[in-house]
Order: structure tokens, then C-alpha cells, then sequence
């Protein structure tokens, strides 16, 4: 398999990882109680935002 | 630039930018998964080191603070793209510096991140031990801490004076960037899982006094520590081979993506080893006794025992190496930056002396091991980070200066990559991030001379004794200015080629140690010609590797893979040793021949060279050279009929080059 190749199927699954960790959180967070000002809120947020920004990205480079 | 020579010639002269080709920044060899498997390397191993220091101050602020370093570190990434893609030299702040200011800023900010560099590699190597306690306690005990620690430097100094520094490795380390930017991953999904407790964060938590804002700045300042390698990150402009979007792409999601990461982290590490009271007021255990391994005493502290266990040992096994590479990483950072400093004379030359064989700095990878080794003995991690606070925060405000005055003194110059944000002033658009940066970076080298008073000292101390030692050599031993650059070394080259002048060279290299000296040779004469006045812009060297392809064979007949591997590695090779002359323009290419030396010809012709510059047979001890045998029991295959060939039917010069007798 190709450097490349590595690269393009790891960018995908660190997305998809940074995804599930933001609901993750998100939804720990709120199950514990922390509101939208919350550390673990923002942080969740700001997960899945990377990754789904990330997503986006990869998909928009290889079309 | 060459690195032999004693004295030089006085003046700056900008060095233009070279034109992109084919949509290309620069045809180097680093692409994108390369790139990022080498910027990761060097700035996503410090949490292994930097999340205890930081948490023994910022208390459950430690999240925030790391995210708050984070815009910093952000912000300075702008400012290093920049200024990298900009010059396409080593050097990160000292080369920016020297272009915007002079050889006094230059090696103000050259020195100050000099320590950073052995720093790293201390803290590297010293939390290696620490790390592998999982395989046994014992190797983090004092005497074993110690031995562990130095045998690590031990190992990449010999690593990298033999140049084995894994980089034409590229697959492997890229594996290894992702293997540990997964382990830092499943740390903060695993350890949401298992110790949410968000309560934990704030439980001791009373702002601007536990921790107090005295902590915090200084934490926040400290937190710099887990963006450690910036600078080694920009000393692969140039080498970097990708699009100016893949710049900009990798570089943004750096800047966002590495300081998330290191805030999840840090949040999970402080609700599994919360902030608890202590006599002398709250405390974590990461600040003490996870200080050294705080990745590890945070998966410690996972419930149940088996998830702990299993987290444990995988911290073992991809930290370690990790952290190796890492340090391996920073000395080959710290043996470029010393061959920087002592090319463009600020420190004496023999200290960036290069190997004959290997082309490397040993000198300086030697020394830098013995003092990496020295600090790595009071093993106090808390110290280290003290003091590469202060080398930090001095060099990054030096960048951050330098890249505003240069849209101020060159506003015309070509910018591949532009800090966004500008703001009309005269002729000039100053980057406010850079600004903000500026004035961040300087409030906390303030802050680091006002709260730590022995990074304060040390710091100070290291600065005092680097520009003492900088106004003697300059003044006593180079007779020049304390500001103009010297860098080129026409008086040595004039002496031994007086009348030599060729701006356009074709090299034949054949992936024999002879190379080096042959791309060497050939260096020197086109540095030599790109130097007087009428040598205009730069010099060229054509290398090429030509590959015999028997009659049997279509000329484009695919070949063997380790053929052309061979050919690809013995150009670049010759690459890196060419453009160790300032000026000189080196393009490399795979030529398919009948015969060597028919392809070298055919190569001149269509290159319009002026010179051939071709490896003759080495010389011999035994008395009578080739009469009896002595040339060729040493001689490749290829030089010997090639070299007659070229030698007879040559178009243009030809130029014959031996290596030195072995001693």
C-alpha cells in the first residue's frame, strides 16, 4: 500500500475518531449535567467540528 | 553555501526565492503525508513530557491554558509558514531574523533556540525510562533513569553522525505519527469513557487563587513547551514538495487540530488524576509524581484494572519510540542549526565541521550530545521547561518581528504563502496575527523573566555568555562587524580556483561514496561563478545518475525497483550536498542509456553544459597505482571506462575529481 494511500485512509478514520469523540463528549457532558458554557460542551463542539471540517476537506480534494 | 573556507566576504544579499515549477512550491521529496508525518514528529510528542509541568501550575485550568498556548502556537505557525516558504532555508527564527534585521538579531534568536533544541532532546530521552515502566518499574529509578536517558543520546548521536536518521523512511514514520496521534486519541475517547467526571475539573478550582494568576501565566507560558519542535518543523522548507493549498491545509489543521488534541488530553488527565488538597494547597499528581510520564499516570488511574493495563502498555509501546524519534528528530534539528550558525560565521566553522564521509556535522552532534547529557543528570523536568520557556518566547518574538519588518523593508518580495489578516500601512500590509503574536510572545518573555527566576538566570546566563562569545569571535577572530552577514567564502574559493568560472554543470553521480566529493567539487565551482560580479542570480548543477539498460532491453524496459531506488537515492543524496552552496541551483534527473558514458554526453549536449564534472579513479598508497593493481582493487565499475569515454568525446570541459587518499 502506497504512502498515500495510508495517508488518505488515515485522514478518514482520525476524522471519523474526532467525530465520535466530539458526541462522545457532547453527550457525556450533557448526561452529567453541563450546559452549553460547559468545558466539556465546547470541547465536544469543537471535536466534531475538526472533524467533520476535516471530512469535508477530503472529500472536496478528491473530487 | 559551502562549509569549508575561513572568511568570506561582508554583505547581505536577499536571497530570491526560487520559481515554482509545475504548480509546485519546490520539487524537493517531502509530500503531503510526509509533511505531516515529519511536522507531527516534531510537535506532537511533547504532551508525553509537557502535560505534568503544565498541570503542576494550571491546576484545572490546565485544559483552557493548553488551549490558550494553543492560539499562540497557532499563530506562530502562520508566522513560520511564512517566513519557510518565503527564504526555503534552514534556520526557522534566525534565518527570518537575519533578513529582516542582521547577524546580531539572527544569532540572538539562533542562540536562544539552540538550548530549546538540547532541551528537547534531555526531556526526550529523559522520559524514555519512565515510559517503558510498564515492562519494568526499575528503569525509572534514579541510577537507571540516568544511564537509560544518556544511552538513548548516546544511540541518535550515533544515528545521526552515521546518518541514519530514518528519514528516507518515510512510511514507517508516517505510521508512527499516526500510530501516536491515534494513541493520543484513543487516550481522550477511552478515558471519556471511563473517567467523565466533570466536577473533578473544577472541584478545587478557585480562579486567580488556586491556581493563582501568577500560575496561570506562567503555565500558559510553559504550555509552549508541548508545541516544542516549531522551529525543527520549519527546517523542512526546504524539503517540502507540496502545493501551496496542502500548505496551507496541513499547516491550518496543525494549528486547530494539535492544540485540541493536547486540551482533550489534558482534560481527561485532570478528572483521572484530579486536583486534590495538599498541605501546601491543591496539587496533582501530575505535576509530581507523574511529571516525567504524565501520559502514563493518566491511564493509570483508568478503571476497570484491565482497560488501565491494556491503555498502559500501549502507551508503552508507541510513546517510547515516539519519544526516541523525537529526540533523534531535535539532534538532527540541532546539528542543522549549529552547521547554520557556523556557515554564516557567527560561531567558528570547526564547530559545523562536516564529516568527510557522511556529510554530517559531527562536531556539533558530538557536543550537543555531551550537553543534552549534562542535563539530563539533575533530572528536574520542572527546571528544563523553565528555561526552554525563556529560549522560546525570545526566539518565537523574534520571528514574529521579523516577519512584520520584512512586509515593511521587502513588500514587493514573493510570499507563496501569506499570513491572512493584513492590514494597509504605507506601502506595506502588516499581518495583525503576526502583531498579536508579537506582543503575546513578548508579554511572556517578560512573564518568564519576572516568575522563574532560575530559567530567569540560566537564560540570562546562556544570552550573556552566546554574545560574549559572539563579539570576540566576530570582532577578534573574523575581523568583521557585529551585524553584516558572512557567509560566502570567496577568499578560500578564489585562492584555489581562481579562473574557474561555470554556471552551468553536469554532474554524473553513481550512488558510490565517491559522490559526495564529486557533487562537492562541482558545488564549489558553481558557488564560485554564482559570486563574481558578472555570475548572475544563481549557478546550476544538472545531476544525473545515468542507468545502463543492456540491448536486450527496450530503453524504457521496466527494471528491477532497486535500480531505480538507487538511482533515486543517489540523487538525492547529491541534492542535499549541492545545495549546501549558497546559490547553486541543483536539478536531478534519471537518465536510461546504452552506455554510461553515452548517456553522460548525450545529457551535456542537451543541457548546454559548460562542464563535466566526473569521478576519476581514488588514489592509491601502493606505488605504481594502476600498473599494479592498486587503483583498481578500489575503483567502482562505473568510473574507469564512463570517465574514458567522457574524457574522449566530451563536448565541453571536463573536469576530473578524486577523492582524497584514505587516510
Amino acid at each position: 500500500m502506497s504512502g498515500e494511500r495510508i495517508y488518505r485512509g488515515a485522514v478518514r478514520t482520525f476524522s471519523l475518531a474526532f467525530v465520535a469523540i466530539g458526541l462522545l463528549v457532547l453527550v457525556l457532558t450533557l448526561v452529567n449535567g453541563g450546559g452549553p458554557a460547559s468545558v466539556g460542551f465546547l470541547m465536544g463542539i469543537a471535536f466534531l467540528v475538526v472533524g467533520v471540517g476535516r471530512l469535508w476537506l477530503s472529500a472536496r480534494m478528491e473530487r | 553555501m559551502s562549509a569549508d573556507g575561513a572568511s568570506g566576504r561582508d554583505g547581505d544579499r536577499p536571497t530570491e526565492p526560487r520559481e515554482p515549477r509545475g504548480g509546485r512550491l519546490m520539487i524537493r521529496g517531502l509530500g503531503v503525508p510526509s509533511l505531516f508525518a515529519a511536522a507531527y514528529s516534531a510537535v506532537g510528542f511533547s504532551i508525553y513530557f509537557a502535560l505534568g509541568v503544565v498541570a503542576d501550575k494550571g491546576l484545572g485550568l490546565t485544559p483552557l491554558i493548553f488551549l490558550a498556548a494553543g492560539l499562540l502556537f497557532g499563530l506562530t505557525t502562520l508566522t513560520y509558514v511564512e517566513g519557510g516558504a518565503m527564504f526555503r532555508e534552514r534556520g526557522g527564527s534566525s534565518t527570518f531574523a537575519r533578513h529582516a534585521f542582521n547577524e546580531l538579531v539572527a544569532f540572538i534568536a539562533g542562540w536562544a533556540i539552540l538550548i530549546d533544541y538540547l532541551i528537547v532532546i534531555a526531556l526526550a530521552s529523559l522520559s524514555v525510562p519512565h515510559y517503558l515502566e510498564p515492562i519494568s518499574g526499575d528503569f525509572a529509578r534514579p541510577g537507571w533513569e540516568i544511564g537509560l536517558g544518556t544511552a538513548v543520546i548516546v544511540v541518535i548521536s550515533a544515528l545521526n553522525v552515521l546518518n541514519i536518521t530514518g528519514r528516507e523512511r518515510q512510511g514507517s514514520l508516517t505510521l508512527l505519527a499516526l500510530a501516536d496521534l491515534g494513541l493520543q486519541l484513543a487516550v481522550i475517547g477511552v478515558g471519556a469513557l471511563v473517567v467523565m467526571h466533570p466536577d473533578r475539573l473544577t472541584a478545587e478550582l478557585d480562579l486567580f487563587t488556586d491556581p493563582s494568576f501568577r500560575d496561570i501565566v506562567y503555565a500558559a507560558v510553559v504550555a509552549m513547551l508541548a508545541y516544542a519542535g516549531i522551529e525543527a518543523a520549519s527546517d523542512l522548507a526546504p524539503e517540502i514538495e507540496v502545493s501551496r493549498k496542502d500548505l496551507k491545509r496541513v499547516a491550518s489543521l496543525g494549528a486547530i487540530g494539535v492544540p485540541l488534541v493536547y486540551a482533550g488530553m489534558a482534560a481527561i488527565a485532570l478528572m483521572a488524576v484530579p486536583v486534590v488538597g495538599g498541605p501546601d494547597g491543591p496539587q496533582t499528581a501530575l505535576g509530581n509524581e507523574f511529571v516525567e510520564e504524565p501520559v502514563l499516570g493518566i491511564v493509570s488511574a483508568f478503571e476497570p484494572a484491565w482497560v488501565a493495563d491494556t491503555m498502559r502498555w500501549l502507551v508503552a509501546l508507541i510513546a517510547t519510540p515516539v519519544l526516541i524519534w523525537a529526540a533523534s528528530t531535535s539532534m538532527l534539528g540541532v546539528s542543522r542549526h549549529i552547521y547554520t550558525l557556523a556557515i554564516n560565521r557567527q560561531i567558528p566553522s570547526w564547530l559545523g565541521k562536516l564529516d568527510r564521509r557522511t556529510a554530517t556535522p559531527y562536531v556539533a552532534i558530538v557536543l550537543s550530545g555531551l550537553i543534552a547529557i549534562g542535563l539530563i543528570v539533575p533530572t528536574n523536568v520542572k527546571l528544563l521547561a523553565g528555561i526552554y520557556a525563556f529560549g522560546a518566547t525570545l526566539a518565537i518574538t523574534i520571528a514574529h518581528l521579523s516577519i512584520i519588518r520584512l512586509r515593511i523593508t521587502q513588500p514587493d518580495r514573493r510570499r507563496p504563502f501569506k499570513i491572512p489578516g493584513s492590514f494597509p500601512w504605507g506601502h506595506a500590509e502588516l499581518p495583525l496575527p503576526s502583531i498579536l503574536a508579537a506582543i503575546l510572545s513578548g508579554l511572556a518573555f517578560l512573564s518568564v523573566l519576572a516568575y522563574h527566576s532560575t530559567a530567569r538566570w540560566v537564560g540570562l546566563g546562556w544570552m550573556a555568555f552566546g554574545l560574549t562569545f559572539y563579539v570576540v569571535y566576530r570582532k577578534v577572530f573574523e575581523g568583521t562587524t557585529l551585524t553584516k552577514r558572512v557567509s560566502v567564502t570567496e577568499r578560500a574559493l578564489t585562492k584555489q580556483v581562481p579562473e574557474v568560472e561555470y554556471s552551468n554543470i553536469l554532474v554524473p553521480v553513481f550512488g558510490t561514496r565517491f559522490d559526495d566529493d564529486i557533487v562537492a567539487t562541482a558545488g564549489r565551482l558553481a558557488a564560485a561563478e554564482a559570486d563574481t560580479p558578472k555570475g548572475s542570480s544563481s549557478s546550476h548543477l544538472d545531476v544525473i545518475y545515468v542507468i545502463e539498460v543492456p540491448l536486450t532491453l527496450p530503453l524504457d524496459a521496466k527494471l528491477p525497483k532497486e535500480r531505480e531506488e538507487q538511482a533515486r537515492r543517489a540523487l538525492a543524496r547529491a541534492r542535499e550536498v549541492g545545495e549546501e552552496y549558497e546559490d547553486v541551483e541543483v536539478t536531478t534527473e534519471v537518465l536510461r542509456a546504452r552506455k554510461v558514458g553515452a548517456g553522460i554526453l548525450e545529457a551535456a549536449r542537451r543541457t548546454n553544459a559548460e562542464a563535466i564534472v566526473i569521478g576519476g579513479e581514488p588514489p592509491t598508497k601502493i606505488r605504481g597505482g594502476g600498473v599494479l593493481g592498486g587503483i583498481g582493487a578500489a575503483k567502482p565499475e562505473e568510473i574507469g571506462a564512463a570517465t574514458e569515454y567522457v574524457l574522449k568525446k566530451a563536448p565541453c570541459k571536463v573536469l576530473l575529481t578524486a577523492p582524497p587518499e584514505p587516510e
